[in-house]
Formats: structure tokens, C-alpha cells, sequence
């Protein structure tokens, strides 16, 4: 077993060692809406990671290179006709194996992550389910904490939530995590009947207690704090394996998550990367705020996954 | 206009010069309530009426080495009795400020809305956290993390008016408010989006002086003026927000506790809706919040006492 993988550097390293022999990857890259994300892209390339392909229609280009001094012929663009258009052909290289992984824009194309959830549309099994995972890296805490959806699931429900665990679970195993702790959050970190978060941190709870979400170890309801800080969780009186040591944190709903995220990559300025997982291959997903850098992590971390599927199959 | 926890603390003090506030603790007998008591009144921010167990309040002082010279004591045998005491200090106007100690925030609330009293000026009782984030220009003001769960449009509403009263207490003029949703833009998908700019345009209806309301806006494109550029957003509004009116209580209570665990954000909390405003923090928050909390009540209930809290 690998050494669990802490923050991005690690990351990079492990990618280039763990799977040299396959890289680069092939990315199919739609909608690069910022300078911010071609530069991301640019570095990626520069290091080996990917071969991008740019699904891009002409308006779109010109906006994102606007005023940035970059050249987009250092690119392979394959044009679109539309925005929606790019998205519909990025997932068809996809599924035609002619890309690995897909990297999305910081434009939080919606539009785009409803086309990729929608069954029909064979991005994702009718079994499975999109979820994005946001990966965070601080000094203050001594892994990368997990925090899960941020754009896929606005109310996700009991078995969705199960669903969005063991995508980030996946996530959490890949990065060397043997069983990952998840905390259900939410405002306190006892049940009352009235507010959701709190049963259902409660009934994911005991589900995992007797193995129905297997590969991990879910406790809730847990607020951020006792999640996350040991010393709060004790003062508290809150006796559990997870507390203060959560590796994914399930936010009640995507505004939660999605503001938690963007706090923490814009406020906090923690390291971050966004990714949508659980459909074909690994789906770059990086937030508005996010910097070049943590953009970069985002494709960093959608590789890494994507080796790991290409190992697999 | 204040920008920081310290300012808030200066200001505070610059108020109590002529003539210290008063505050009521509700359940006085705990180590860290006392520490940012004695903390407040040492600055010069107020002087104090402790209520609860006697005995169990010298103890706890005497324990942690905290003087209580100064500091008034009644003795009130439980936690309910403490309550009801310190409450009713401040409905009769020998109190400005309630802070709730080591007494239960329901049993708390009770207390204050306890008709007899008189002290509710909302159909909505609403929890404001004002975070000072360490390398920003400007105070955040989140609501709501500590009361309402999940806000139907019409609390939604008077939490939007309530944190005008903390805003204006704070010398923000205009506020900006930013109703949050996911998205930028009103999707189908997305039923906060539509809630948001519908609950903007009634706020910008309502009349209320130096107040500007946009939504649905995400966290970041409220608070980066850069962001939301690239949001597409050019309302005077985004990127500047001082008040974020989100959609649950999970939503404000987990993005504020992000910031104040890992960007060492100094967090006061108070309760509004009712006359007099509640600090209200949690047990564990450091004192330099709780102290915060104090000084920023007493701004509040200044502006209260000046304007009877019109928004």
C-alpha cells in the first residue's frame, strides 16, 4: 500500500510515480473560460499530466484569451458550434475512449453538470451517481479534508447522500486512505426531529454502524467544528471515531458545500481542487474563485483518478 | 464605519465613556463566561449583573483565578430563575445587553419572549455572525447560523431587516446584501436562485434607506469584486456585500466556522429580533469573540435605544 497522500505536491509526485507509464493523459478540455484556466492547462501539459484538447466555440476562445498575452494556436482546438454543443462532444469523446478525463472551465456551467447527471445522456450508469468532490489542503489540518457536492445535488436525498459518501469514499481510498471517516454535517452535533441534517446524519450513522455503506465510517450528525478539531469535539462531549479527524465532509446540500468550498479556496486561500466523480472518467471541476493553482489541482486530481480507472480496466 | 473586531471592542468603549452599559448574564456560573465578562469590563465596555448559583459562580472564578470585584451577583438557584432574572433587568431598563452564559438557548429565548416582557420587535428572532477575517478590508455579516433552520421567504425577509439593524449599529452605510443561492443566475433547478431575486426585489421595494439588495448571488461572486466580474455581475452590490442572507442554517453555520477554523476568523454572535439584542456565542468560542459579542450588543442596543430599531 502506498503512503496516504496528503496535499497536492504529494499528489503530483505520486501521480508521476504511481502511473509515469501513463501518462499524459488524454484531456478533453471544454469550455476554457479564463486566461486562469489555460495557464492551469498550459502547466499540466508542461508536466506531463495531459494532452489537451480544447472544446471551444470561437466567442468563448476569444474571451478566455483576451488580454492574457496567450497564444491559443499552442493548443489542439477542436471547434464547437455552441457552448452546449462542447459539453455533448466533450462527453462523447469520453465515452468513445478518445479522452480520459474532462476538464472543465471556471464558469460552473450548470447547464453542463445537469447534461453529464442526466442517465440518458450515458455519462453515467442509471445505477450510478455524479458527485463532486472538493479536495482541500491546510496547514492547519493534517490531510486532505474531502467535501462533498458542491454542484451536482441541490436536496440530495437519504440515497443520494449514500451515493455522494461513497464517491468521495472512493476518492478518499485512492489517496491511500484504507477506511475514510466521514462526518455528516451539520449545525450542532445532536439530532432534533425538526432539522434534517441532524436525522440524517443520524441514519447514516447507524447505517454504517451495521455495514450498509461499507468502506468507510460514517458518524453524524457532527457540526464543522467537532468534525474537524479534536479539541472541540472532546469539549463537547462528543465520543466518536470520527470527530476532529474527518477525512470527507458531507455537507446537508450543495449551497452549503458550495459555500463552504468557495470559503475556504477564496477566503481561507486553502489549497483546493474540484472534481465530479462517479460517472465515465473523472470530470476536472474547478470553482470560480478558484486560483490558476488550485485549477491546476483540480486537473491534477481528475488525473490521477483517471490513471487509476485506466490501471483498472 | 467599523472594519474590524477591534474596532468594534474601540467602539464599544468610546460609547461606554458616557455612561458604561449594563450587562445581564444569564447563567453566570462557568469559567469562560466569566473570563470575557471581566475581559469587557476591564476594557471599559460595560459593567455587569451576574445571574445564577452564587456559590458556583465564586467557584469557578476562585477555580480559574477571575476576580469578581466589580461585577454585581444575585443569586439565582437554577438556570430558569436566571434566566427570568437577567431578563427582566433588561425589560425594566436596568440592563442593555443579555448575554447568554451556561443556560440553554431555547430556555433562553423563552425567557426573552415571554410576553409579560414585551422585549420581541420581529415576527422573526435571527442569529447574526460578524466575522473579522484577518486581510479583509471589511467585517462579513452572516445570517442566519444559530436560529431559523430553514428560513421560508417571509423569515428570510425579516432576517434581511434584523442584520440591517446590526449593520447600521456597525456605521455600514449603504448595506450591501447579497442573497445567496449556488448559481448567479435564476435556474429552474435550483429553487433558492428564484427564492433570491425575488426576496431582492422586495427588499429593494421596501423602502428602506441605504440599503441595496441583489440575489441570487453565490459566496464568492458577494464577496470578491474580481469574482464577480467574472460572474458577469456589475450591480453596485457584488463583490462588496457586508450582509449574506443565505438559506439554511447548515449553510452559514459551516461557512462561518470554515473561516474561524482555518482563517482564524474572530466570530461575534448576537440574537436580534427582540429589543434588546442577545450575544450569543458557544461555549467554546475563544473570549476575544465572546468580548466581541458583547461590545458589538451594546452597539446594537445603542442604535436601538437612539432609533427604536427602525430599519
Amino acid at each position: 500500500m502506498a503512503e496516504t497522500i496528503t496535499g497536492f505536491d504529494q499528489l503530483l509526485s505520486a501521480t508521476a510515480k504511481q502511473h509515469g507509464q501513463t501518462l499524459p493523459l488524454r484531456a478533453a478540455v471544454v469550455l476554457p473560460d479564463a486566461p486562469a484556466v489555460l495557464q492551469a492547462v498550459r502547466r499540466a501539459m508542461a508536466q506531463g499530466l495531459i494532452k489537451p484538447f480544447l472544446l471551444i466555440d470561437r466567442a468563448t476562445l476569444a474571451k478566455s484569451t483576451a488580454g492574457s498575452g496567450m497564444c491559443p494556436d499552442e493548443f489542439d482546438i477542436i471547434p464547437s458550434e455552441s457552448p452546449e454543443d462542447a459539453v455533448t462532444m466533450g462527453a462523447k469523446m469520453a465515452l468513445d475512449h478518445k479522452a480520459d478525463l474532462l476538464v472543465f472551465g471556471t464558469d460552473e456551467n450548470f447547464a453542463a453538470v445537469s447534461y453529464l447527471a442526466r442517465p440518458e445522456n450515458g455519462f453515467v450508469s442509471a445505477k450510478g451517481l455524479l458527485g463532486h468532490v472538493g479536495l482541500l489542503e491546510h496547514r492547519k489540518y493534517p490531510r486532505l479534508l474531502l467535501l462533498t457536492d458542491s454542484f451536482v445535488h441541490p436536496i440530495p436525498d437519504i440515497n443520494q447522500k449514500i451515493g455522494l459518501i461513497q464517491n468521495a469514499a472512493a476518492v478518499a481510498r485512492a489517496l491511500g486512505v484504507g477506511v475514510p471517516k466521514v462526518a455528516v454535517l451539520a449545525a450542532v452535533e445532536v439530532v432534533y426531529p425538526g432539522m434534517i441534517a441532524t436525522t440524517d446524519g443520524a441514519i447514516l450513522a447507524k447505517m454504517s454502524d451495521r455495514r450498509q455503506i461499507p468502506g468507510c465510517t460514517v458518524d453524524g450528525p457532527l457540526s464543522m467544528d467537532c468534525a474537524t478539531v479534536m479539541e472541540v469535539a472532546r469539549d463537547k462531549g462528543v465520543v466518536s471515531e470520527v470527530a476532529g479527524a474527518a477525512d470527507i465532509l458531507l455537507a446537508p446540500d450543495m449551497e452549503t458545500a458550495n459555500s463552504t468550498y468557495k470559503a475556504m479556496s477564496m477566503v481561507v486561500r486553502a489549497g483546493a481542487a474540484g472534481v465530479i466523480v462517479g460517472g465515465w472518467v473523472p470530470v476536472a471541476f474547478p470553482a470560480r474563485c478558484d486560483s490558476s493553482d488550485n485549477i491546476f489541482n483540480s486537473i491534477l486530481a481528475a488525473v490521477f483518478l483517471a490513471c487509476r480507472n485506466k490501471n483498472w480496466s | 464605519m467599523l472594519r474590524s473586531s477591534h474596532d468594534i471592542i474601540e467602539a464599544a468603549r468610546r460609547l461606554s465613556k458616557g455612561g458604561r452599559r449594563r450587562l445581564a448574564v444569564a447563567g453566570a456560573e462557568d469559567a469562560d463566561v466569566l473570563g470575557a465578562v471581566r475581559s469587557a469590563c476591564d476594557d471599559g465596555i460595560c459593567n455587569a449583573s451576574l445571574f445564577g448559583d452564587e456559590s458556583k459562580i465564586a467557584d469557578a472564578a476562585e477555580k480559574n483565578k477571575i476576580s469578581l470585584e466589580g461585577l454585581e451577583i444575585i443569586h439565582k438557584s437554577d438556570s430558569t430563575a436566571a434566566i427570568y432574572g437577567a431578563v427582566e433587568l433588561a425589560a425594566s431598563g436596568g440592563a442593555d445587553v443579555i448575554m447568554k452564559g451556561f443556560v440553554s438557548t431555547s430556555a433562553l429565548l423563552k425567557g426573552v419572549l415571554d410576553k409579560r416582557f414585551d422585549l420581541r420587535s420581529s415576527p422573526t428572532l435571527s442569529h447574526i455572525a460578524v466575522l473579522s477575517v484577518p486581510g479583509r478590508e471589511k467585517l462579513m455579516l452572516l445570517t442566519d447560523g444559530g436560529m431559523v433552520v430553514s428560513p421560508t421567504p417571509e423569515q428570510r425577509f425579516d432576517i434581511v431587516k434584523n442584520a440591517l439593524v446590526v449593520a447600521r449599529s456597525l456605521g455600514i452605510d449603504p448595506v450591501r446584501v447579497a442573497l445567496s443561492a449556488a448559481a448567479n443566475d435564476v435556474r429552474q433547478t435550483l429553487p433558492r436562485t428564484g427564492e433570491s431575486a425575488r426576496l431582492a426585489e422586495m427588499v429593494n421595494k421596501a423602502g428602506w434607506d441605504g440599503c441595496l439588495a441583489t440575489g441570487p448571488i453565490s459566496f464568492d461572486a458577494a464577496f470578491s469584486p474580481e469574482i464577480a466580474r467574472k460572474a458577469g455581475r456589475s450591480d453596485e452590490i457584488a463583490g462588496q456585500a457586508d450582509v449574506y442572507v443565505v438559506g439554511s442554517i447548515e449553510e452559514c453555520n459551516i461557512t462561518a466556522k470554515s473561516m474561524i477554523i482555518f482563517a482564524e476568523a474572530i466570530f461575534a454572535g448576537i440574537i436580534i429580533g427582540s429589543k434588546l439584542p442577545v450575544s450569543l456565542v458557544s461555549r467554546t468560542d475563544p473570549v476575544i469573540g465572546k468580548k466581541t459579542s458583547i461590545a458589538l450588543a451594546c452597539l446594537v442596543s445603542e442604535y436601538y435605544r437612539r432609533t427604536g430599531g427602525e430599519a
